[in-house]
């Protein structure tokens, strides 16, 4: 056995276009005259993917299919939802979707030289902790929290990209330095980001970098005791922020009990609870809901649009796809070549898992809602961009371990 | 007439999406499952194939020990070291041999005694090594073999 070949997952591929077609094809007889869009719009989805599956796999031998394979299918059941919504915000979205493929393609060839990133890493720190200082003084507030930059008439959300260098960040620092004194740059990094996404009213992103900073530095140390003080300071953080910061107060009580403030604060959270529960275990049908009541329905809240229409247990599935995820990324980063690579992969994968859950979890009233998007099936051209960089990374890293292992099977049969 | 009917269908189309979806979400896990042992069986021949030895020079006690290496070695005083040698002058994980794929490196892993490799003190650079290269680390002298470069007998 010279060379090790995948399974190919082309089977599971005709799955989702066959899941996108129907789903489309629903959407078309909405109303009593044939809505043609939605055919083009579906011929074009299944279009992107065909290309995208056929041309990664036949370039790259040992791409990773099944993480493929999932982000697509959340990416499907994303734009279909968005497009049930509002057709015109879904053609945006499958826009973002081919600019992100391209981010994809690029982040693969990109880690082909990993040791690129670990050169421009002080680049990467002062890059994003300047960019989060320009929001201070350019940024524009959006639903509360000023994170948007707008340059002509396209904005995007800088803290996107900052999670994107953050893995590299961190996966530099630890590669390279096992103990405390090591990694200041590393920890003033950190403390600095995630300040200024509390000054900055961003909480989500600040919650989603200080988690993944402490998970990914205890794989890479294996340290308890260190753990727990980050964790323990984490804890203090919050409850400060709790006396500091008016809006972390809002944001709590209403967690506590949405229904007090229904007419103000908490309705978002009300309508979210509500639509839930009336999709029920099986859902009411997609096109039957009614997802324009809630607030932020095609970014935030897009997972409580999906427990309506298709019900509760696609909601299920959907976090069970997110699981699938990690355990794929986990074999990723246990494949990696080296340890700088492993600690990468880790921490997209990290990343991404976290994220959704952060959200799901707010959405479903289990944590204090925090905004940020779901990755790859909310509405967002930046959300999208660093979720298929993320993804990239990923299969970048994957296609190294497995020539790598390939490489050594050759070497092991002269 | 035409809403109810199409009523109907979305409803009952939301089985059909269930099934689906969960037939893909098993089926990707199955497909894991099994990659996953395809993997860890090529790495076990991988890792079978060693790239070749240490022998120990120094001290008397131990010499003509030999330790066989790995693809990845950590070498130390620590039990949990894959090079585990009971010396107190070694630090728990005192140095890492790992292969690239253009041969077998040696990292110092932040001891305070250093590694010497061929009597000079190998600094923050991973060192490539040759078969037949010494490494000192405190009273410990190492002598390395490496496969398929020595006779047919080492």
């Amino acid at each position: 056995m010279r060379r090790f070949k995948h399974a190919s997952a082309a089977g599971l591929l005709t799955l989702i276009i066959l899941f996108e077609l129907t789903a489309f094809s629903l959407l078309a007889f909405r109303n009593s005259t044939l809505d043609y869009t939605a055919f083009i719009f579906g011929g074009i989805l299944v279009g992107m993917l065909l290309f995208q599956y056929i041309a990664l796999t036949s370039i790259f031998r040992h791409v990773d299919r099944y993480l493929l394979i999932i982000a697509n299918f959340l990416i499907a059941i994303g734009l279909i939802v968005q497009y049930r919504i509002d057709p015109e915000i879904a053609f945006k979205q499958v826009m973002w979707f081919g600019v992100g493929m391209l981010a994809m393609v690029f982040c693969i060839l990109l880690m082909r030289f990993p040791n690129f990133f670990r050169r421009i890493n002080w680049l990467l720190i002062v890059g994003s902790l300047g960019l989060l200082a320009a929001l201070l003084l350019v940024g524009n507030e959006v639903y509360g929290a000023k994170n948007w930059i707008t340059i002509g008439s396209q904005s995007f959300q800088p803290s996107e990209f900052v999670k994107v260098a953050t893995v590299f960040v961190l996966a530099h620092w630890l590669t390279n330095s096992r103990d405390i004194r090591g990694i200041w740059p590393l920890l003033a990094y950190v403390f600095g980001v995630v300040a200024l996404l509390m000054v900055e009213k961003d909480l989500g992103a600040a919650v989603l970098i200080f988690g993944t900073a402490l998970i990914v530095f205890y794989v890479a140390t294996g340290n308890k005791g260190l753990t727990a003080l980050g964790l323990a300071g984490g804890g203090a953080g919050a409850v400060a922020s709790y006396y500091l910061f008016d809006h972390v107060r809002v944001r709590f009580a209403i967690w506590k009990n949405p229904w007090a403030t229904y007419s103000g604060n908490g309705y978002q959270i009300a309508q979210g609870l509500m639509a839930i529960a009336s999709g029920g275990l099986w859902g009411m049908g997609l096109t039957r809901g009614s997802p324009k009541l809630i607030p932020a329905y095609h970014t935030d809240y897009i997972f409580a649009v999906i427990c309506e229409e298709f019900g509760v247990i696609v909601g299920v599935c959907i976090i069970a796809f997110y699981l699938v995820f990690i355990i794929r990324g986990a074999l990723i980063a246990l494949n990696a070549p080296d340890r700088f690579t492993m600690l990468v992969a880790f921490g997209c994968t990290t990343l991404i898992t976290l994220q959704s859950f952060i959200i799901i979890a707010g959405v479903i009233k289990l944590i204090p809602l925090t905004g940020i998007t779901l990755p790859f099936v909310s509405y967002g051209g930046s959300s999208m961009i660093a979720s298929m960089m993320l993804l990239g990374i990923l299969e970048g890293v994957a296609i190294q371990g497995g020539e790598t292992l390939e490489r050594a099977l050759k070497e092991m049969t002269p | 007439m035409y809403e109810s009917a199409y009523d109907i269908v979305a409803m009952a189309m939301r089985y059909f999406f269930l099934a689906l979806i969960l037939y893909i979400l098993i089926r990707v896990v199955q497909h894991s499952v099994s990659e996953f042992r395809t993997v860890q069986q090529i790495k076990q021949k991988v890792r079978s194939v060693s790239p070749g030895y240490l022998e120990v020079t120094e001290p008397e006690s131990l010499r003509g020990e030999k330790y066989p290496l790995r693809r990845e070695n950590t070498l130390g005083r620590a039990k949990r070291c894959d090079i585990s040698v009971p010396l107190a002058s070694l630090a728990p994980v005192h140095a890492f041999l790992f292969e690239k794929k253009d041969g077998l490196y040696l990292a110092d892993y932040g001891s305070h005694e250093g590694v010497l490799l061929n009597g000079e003190r190998v600094g923050r650079k991973d060192e490539l090594l040759y078969t037949g290269d010494s490494l000192q680390m405190g009273e410990l002298v190492l002598t390395l073999h490496l496969a398929g470069e020595e006779d047919a007998d080492a």
